[in-house]
């Protein structure tokens, strides 16, 4: 494409109440539509509906499924322990968060 | 360009077998991925860890390397002798179009990826494009306030003759007002050009908040510590304090203690549900360097029955 310095991009903000679909998620991830229905399956993403066909995602599962994606093949360990890490990892975040000086 | 030692990198010898360097590949990747370690340099550890593996894991690429670094030194400046990979086939271990690899790299591998550029474009087919992905780092008052970045991107790119190069391009990226650490910004058709006419990818910013010295962001939330004077705590009254979106006057509650959250509703990131801006109360100490000062303290001590050790038992 041309040079685009003097064009304002303007894109909108994935936030909480933005859904996604699967077809987001396999070109997010640049993976096939079988690896998405496999991180369901394992557990890491989660749904907010139950119709495979038009499966909404919650936003968040983005960043979770490339994540999941990403250690799978640069760790070259399964989906299962994919699960395990990114859960621990989720921990340690909310441990973090209420670490000393930080309690509510 | 400069020589890159990869069998230094993954820290195994020139001799080490396949399952050596598996072995010291995974213990460094788990070390040091970016999505596991958060330490600042990881990410760029983890580039060079993953570059080496990807030719030292391959038969092909490893003989070919080796045969062309003969004699090289790490960091020494790096030319590929005329016609070296004329030998060399590469057939499987390509690395995707997302990865991004040295030049280094590029000089000695990066005609497979060409190949294989080439031969889809050739073909009767249709593809969207790849989605891309870069980080955006913001202060905390664009996100107030909203503003406008501008990024370089890198990317591949397929250029009139179908092959594959890395160019750069410049962006204007306006930030929504209210944007959160950790979030994306999504711009559609930003991505790579479609193959046979079909759409382009889109491209995504994740969204980081360059460190603050005064705030600290949680999700939507943010936190400053407030210096208060000990009567200000415990008398209570009207004190300046600043805030992302200016100075307000804020009303301390007599007897409050150390540490104390005052939350100012809505006065956090303005998001489309603003979070709130908790101001913890740090109680500062008068220096005792005059005597003054001192007179004041040991009144104290004499008037407050006050132990701070109280709840230690002593």
């Amino acid at each position: 494409m041309a040079e685009t310095k003097h064009e304002i991009l303007t894109g909108w903000v994935v936030d909480e109440f933005t859904e996604v679909t699967i077809d987001d998620l396999t070109r997010f991830c640049s993976v096939r539509r079988e690896k998405i229905v496999e991180l369901v399956s394992e557990g890491i993403i989660e749904p907010v509906n139950r119709a495979e066909r038009d499966w909404r995602f919650p936003s968040r599962s983005l960043s979770r499924a490339g994540r999941a994606v990403r250690l799978e093949s640069d760790l070259e360990i399964n989906l299962h322990a994919v699960a395990v890490i990114l859960d621990l990892l989720d921990q340690i975040d909310r441990l973090r968060r209420q670490g000393p000086g930080r309690e509510a | 360009m400069e020589y890159k030692d990869y069998y230094k990198i993954l820290g195994v010898e020139r001799s080490a077998s396949a399952d050596d360097i598996k072995a010291a590949y995974r213990k460094l990747a788990r070390q040091n991925h970016p999505d596991i370690n958060k330490e600042k340099g990881a990410e760029a550890r983890f580039k060079e860890i993953a570059e080496a593996y990807e030719v030292l894991k391959d038969p092909e690429k490893r003989a070919a390397y080796d045969q062309v670094g003969q004699g090289f030194r790490p960091g020494q400046e790096f030319r590929p002798p005329p016609g070296w990979d004329s030998g060399f086939e590469f057939s499987g271990g390509d690395p995707g179009e997302g990865q991004d690899f040295s030049d280094f790299f590029e000089s000695l591998f990066g005609r497979a990826r060409q190949g294989r550029a080439r031969r889809a474009g050739s073909a009767e087919f249709r593809a969207r494009g790849q989605d891309h992905h870069a980080k955006i780092f913001i202060d905390l008052p664009d996100s107030y306030q909203g503003a406008t970045r501008i990024i370089t991107l890198r990317g591949a790119e397929l250029d009139e003759n179908g092959q594959v190069r890395m160019r750069e391009r410049q962006v204007s990226v306006s930030i929504p007002k209210g944007v959160q650490p950790g979030q994306m910004i999504r711009l559609s058709g930003q991505g790579s050009p479609g193959i046979g006419g079909a759409a382009a990818g889109d491209l995504y910013l994740e969204v980081e908040f360059n460190p603050n010295s005064a705030y600290r962001v949680e999700g939507k939330d943010v936190y400053l510590d407030l210096p208060v004077a000990p009567w200000e705590a415990a008398l209570g009254g009207k004190v300046k304090s600043p805030t992302p979106s200016g100075v307000v006057d804020l009303t301390i509650p007599a007897n409050s203690g150390q540490g104390r959250k005052l939350r100012l509703k809505g006065r956090g990131i303005p998001a489309r549900e603003p979070g709130d801006l908790y101001v913890v109360l740090q109680i500062a100490l008068p220096p005792g360097n005059t005597p003054e000062a001192q007179r004041i303290y040991r009144e104290m001590e004499q008037k407050l029955a006050f132990n701070p050790r109280q709840s230690l038992g002593v």
